[in-house]
């Protein structure tokens, strides 16, 4: 995980570096540091979130590097911050990833002194040794990345030698053409408001920075990476006046929703037009979808899992990317494998994917990031258009992934003649009604708020829905637990009586989805149930239906199948309130990062 | 020079309009009025922006986000309660630190008229007023003008106390004293920043900024139409890329289609239609002389003239809001002989071949079954049938 960052031009390196290393804190934010890079290296590295490492000013320093870090391998603390240099201080290396020999390559380094419990800090190491035997900085790197095994991008300078040298196996890296440098990121956060062209490297790309421009290598041979302008918004990336980049995202779903469905509409003929790239004889083909995913992606998933089952006659397996596996016998010709990541560098769904490839099955990816890792990998791939997420809980990406797997399902059934254009044509137009009917729930926070001010005491929260809901139970419920730290979890509603109803007392508020499309009679049932054990109950009920006969309602504008998804945004909102009310850190949470890049 | 614009209040008197948004975010032309504002500001040379905020602010912020789209840094700050013009400019006194201009956010402002402000104020390095002259001076603050100085203000004054014609345009140049003339101020429930200014003119000069450009105000529904058409006006038609519009659609001009929205086969939109985002107007529906807010659907063959329509509607088929003039009693105030086809809020839901009367207010998740006959108020949430 970590994030990296790095400058090289006429502009003041130390603030872009510390500008690059605010931008991508979502990428870990346990330490941070800089190497600035002049007469001398000049390394400020400390514990503790960016705002506290002291930057100087003023310096002469024409280019260096950044990191902030989400500790993997030794705890969080001044030593093991990065940047990590050699023995003589000439060096300086920043990494994302996990160097996994290097036990076995520290014990070749006797002699050099080690002053922290890093993997990462073998690698300055090694390229003094190399550096010592004549090499320059770019052949020093190279040679080392041959010793190197795991995953892995990183940044080197040498005092000596002009520039930065970045090299990417496994983990992301995007390189940005300013006009008054070069910039290298994590990812494009980190220098969009300096520069939009970007070009992305490949793995096992040896890329060396210099003032007047890069050279790529890969394999010894000089590579050029194709130079692409990114669309995103660069004051997207700052607050705008709200308190946390969370509650900013969660009230912009109204307009990432109407972007994600901008133009992939088609009402006349009940489709959505989506330039799917799939051939429509394998789509009418297959019998089975395997999605896999992570986290908030995951839940993604079982939506959309119970949105397409009922549509389209194929079977839909949905797996944590991390637990997928395929066995013998399976048959791989008739399979669409879906990825489902934000960041498209998800290392556990990424490393599923490439199991799927393996034996030749078709992979797809639904993905927020054009130009990431598992775009390249898949056959095909459909953006969600959600523009930046920061906030480390996902809450617009998991509306507009939801968004755009079903524009991908209603696209299925149509290619395959399982749904009518008049299903279509239905499906798309709750589609359209999707972002006003969030909007009507955000207009409701001030109640959602009361709420959680009135249960933020709670010992637990428990989320129960069935069909449509159950994934969204579980998806609010990480929400809360995620940013809050309080218990919460999320059950199928009739699972309760086989074990969970155990935990619950009078002080464990439940939050019951009563949604039209969601059977609600039946839950209603098991609300009896908890009720009957004291619990407060809170009902997310269809308006209009005459009342939830709960103890507080919120409702839910109807929305046939996609009204459980607009009751996810009443909960993202009443975990906001409650992590905000107990003073949590809601957009860095303690223990997580955004994007996870490592498996 | 930093630029304050004050967006905080509710816009009561634009009930149910303003109820789940504020007044800046209502639709003038092909963005909301502050996006004007903010226009008008950078184009006069400030690029940085504190927007007061609090009614709905979210809704500010998700637009605007810091501002980099619309060339000017935006800072935020919250004004909680609404407690007066004065208060809301003190909320903003921390991001100042200097000179500023003042900007009421409920108007349209030429850039012009804070150049000439600006210009007033650097040459004099006395606070400036922009005024203008109005037919009616009750609804505003009179001023009285001697030697290009403010010498009076009268906040609404009756039609017998009437002096002159000149009222305060609410955009004024101060320097930093002013933040603390209004602490100084004596108030009894808001603290309007016109009750210090009635004060600091005792003893400072208050210069008046003539004004004579476009004089646009929203007080009332129906003035979202009158001050759309003048927009318009000056303007050719603006179409969204992203929006798709049917080959045997007809548009006429000058009409505005936002990001997103679909214009079905033979659907007409006639002069002064202002479409927002995510919009459709269902195959061979008329649309003349209207505002419609986001994510509306207005379904096939329906009439819409000299009307308001709130986001997240469905106007049925067949519907029929003829449009004309029209009397209206709004709290408990007639207005006579007025353009308004209706006004229907967000949220609302009519069934096919309902038909709208002239002058219908219709509020915010009214439910209206199909046949039927509307006319006069009917209240927010109500379910209208068939009688």
């Amino acid at each position: 995980m970590c994030g990296i960052t790095g400058y090289i031009g006429r502009g003041e390196s130390a603030s872009i570096l510390s500008t690059g290393l605010k931008n991508l804190e979502y990428r870990g934010y346990d330490s941070a540091g800089i190497a600035l890079v002049g007469d001398q290296v000049d390394v400020h590295k400390q514990e503790g979130t960016i705002d506290g490492l002291t930057i100087p000013t003023g310096t002469e320093a024409s280019h260096g590097i950044g990191h902030t870090r989400w500790s993997t391998h030794g705890e969080p603390t001044d030593e093991n911050a990065h940047p990590h240099t050699d023995c003589r201080e000439d060096v300086a290396v920043v990494h994302n990833g996990i160097i996994s020999n290097y036990t076995e390559l520290k014990e070749e380094l006797s002699g050099h002194i080690f002053e922290s419990e890093t993997d990462t800090e073998v690698i300055p190491h090694l390229i003094e040794e190399e550096i010592a035997r004549g090499a320059d900085l770019r052949a020093a790197v190279t040679r080392v990345l041959d010793k190197l095994e795991g995953s892995f991008a990183i940044a080197a300078t040498h005092v000596d030698n002009e520039g930065i040298v970045a090299a990417r196996q496994d983990s992301p890296l995007v390189i940005g053409h300013g006009e008054d440098g070069m910039y290298l990121g994590s990812d494009v956060t980190a220098f969009v408001e300096y520069t939009r062209r970007v070009s992305y490297l490949e793995d096992g790309d040896v890329a060396h920075l210099s003032a007047d421009g890069i050279s790529i290598f890969n394999d010894g041979e000089r590579v050029e990476r194709e130079i692409q302008t990114v669309d995103w918004d660069a004051s997207a990336a700052g607050k705008a006046g709200h308190n946390h980049y969370m509650h900013k995202e969660i009230h912009e779903q109204p307009y990432a929703l109407r972007q994600a469905i901008s133009g992939r509409i088609d009402e006349l003929s009940g489709n959505a037009s989506l330039n799917i790239e799939l051939d429509d004889e394998f789509l009418r083909d297959i019998d089975e979808i395997q999605i896999v995913a992570c986290g908030t992606s995951y839940h993604a998933g079982l939506y959309a899992k119970e949105l397409i089952e009922p549509l389209i006659d194929v079977t839909v397996r949905v797996d944590i990317a991390s637990e997928y596996e395929v066995y013998d016998g399976h048959d791989t010709q008739n399979t669409l494998v879906v990825a489902v990541t934000q960041s498209g560098e998800t290392a556990d769904t990424l490393s599923a994917i490439r199991r799927a490839k393996a034996p030749g099955m078709t992979t797809f990816a639904v993905t927020n990031t054009v130009g990431s890792t598992i775009t390249r990998e898949v056959d095909d791939s459909l953006f969600i258009k959600a523009g930046p997420e920061i906030g480390v809980a996902a809450t617009k990406t998991f509306v507009s992934q939801v968004t755009a797997l079903t524009l991908f399902a209603t696209y299925l059934g149509r290619t395959r003649g399982t749904l009518s254009a008049g299903d279509g044509a239905d499906i798309l137009k709750n589609i359209r009604r999707l972002p006003n009917a969030v909007q009507s729930v955000l207009d409701a926070e001030p109640e959602i708020k009361c709420l959680a001010e009135q249960y933020v005491d709670s010992d637990a929260f428990f989320f129960i829905g069935r069909g449509l809901a159950q994934p969204v139970a579980l998806e609010s419920a990480l929400k809360l637990k995620e940013i809050s730290y309080t218990h919460a979890e999320g059950f199928a509603a009739g699972e309760l009586k086989h074990g969970p109803l155990a935990l619950v007392t009078e002080n464990t508020p439940v939050l019951a989805f009563l949604n039209e499309s969601a059977s609600p009679k039946e839950t209603f049932n098991n609300v009896k149930e908890v009720e009957s054990r004291g619990a407060p109950v809170i009902g997310l009920t269809t308006k209009g239906n005459s009342g939830s006969f709960c103890k507080h309602t919120i409702e839910i504008p109807n929305l046939g199948r996609l009204e459980p998804l607009v009751a996810n945004i009443a909960t993202q909102l009443f975990a906001y309130h409650v992590a905000n009310e107990m003073g949590r850190p809601i957009d860095k949470p303690r223990n997580l990062a955004k994007s996870v890049t490592v498996e | 020079m930093k630029a304050i614009v004050l967006a905080a209040g509710e816009g009561t008197r634009l009930h149910p309009l303003t109820k789940a948004r504020p007044k800046g975010m209502l639709p003038i032309g092909d963005k909301p009025l502050l996006a004007h504002i903010i226009n008008s500001i950078e184009a006069a040379g400030i690029d940085e922006v504190v927007l007061v905020v609090g009614h709905k602010r979210e809704r500010v912020q998700s637009h605007f986000q810091n501002g980099d789209d619309w060339g000017v840094d935006i800072e935020y700050v919250v004004q909680e309660n609404p407690r007066g013009t004065g208060d809301a400019l003190l909320e903003a006194e921390h991001n100042i630190g200097g000179d500023c201009l003042v900007i009421n956010g409920d108007r349209i402002v030429e850039p012009e008229l804070l150049e000439e402000l600006i210009h007033r104020y650097r040459s004099t390095n006395e606070a400036c007023m922009a005024i203008t002259e109005v037919d009616d001076p009750t609804a505003y603050g009179a001023v009285a003008v001697k030697a290009r100085r403010v010498v009076d203000i009268q906040e609404k004054p009756e039609p017998h106390e009437v002096t002159s014609s000149l009222v305060n345009a609410g955009v004024y140049a101060f320097g930093p004293e002013i933040f603390s003339a209004i602490r100084q101020t004596d108030h009894y429930g808001e603290l309007k920043l016109t009750d210090t200014l009635r004060e600091y003119i005792q003893n400072h000069a208050l210069h008046a900024v003539h004004y004579d450009g476009m004089w646009l105000e929203l007080s009332r529904p129906w003035d979202l139409l009158s001050v759309n058409d003048g927009v318009l006006s000056g303007t050719s038609s603006a179409v969204a890329d992203s929006a798709s519009i049917s080959e045997d659609a007809t548009l006429g001009t000058p009409v505005v289609v936002g990001d997103h929205s679909h214009i079905q086969p033979g659907a007409r939109l006639f002069h002064d239609v202002v479409i927002g985002d995510n919009v459709t107007i269902g195959a061979n529906a008329v649309v003349t002389n209207a505002v419609i807010l986001e994510d509306t659907i207005v379904k096939p063959g329906a009439v819409i003239t000299d009307c308001i329509v709130g986001a997240g509607s469905e106007i049925g088929p067949l519907n029929s809001i003829e449009g004309g003039r029209t009397d209206v009693r709004v709290d408990d105030e007639l207005y006579t002989d007025i353009k308004f086809g209706g006004f229907i809020g967000d949220n609302v839901t009519i069934g096919g071949n309902v038909t709208v009367e002239a002058g219908t207010i219709i509020g915010n998740g009214v439910h209206v079954e199909s046949g039927s006959t509307l006319s006069g108020r009917v209240p927010g949430d109500a379910h209208v049938f068939r009688g």
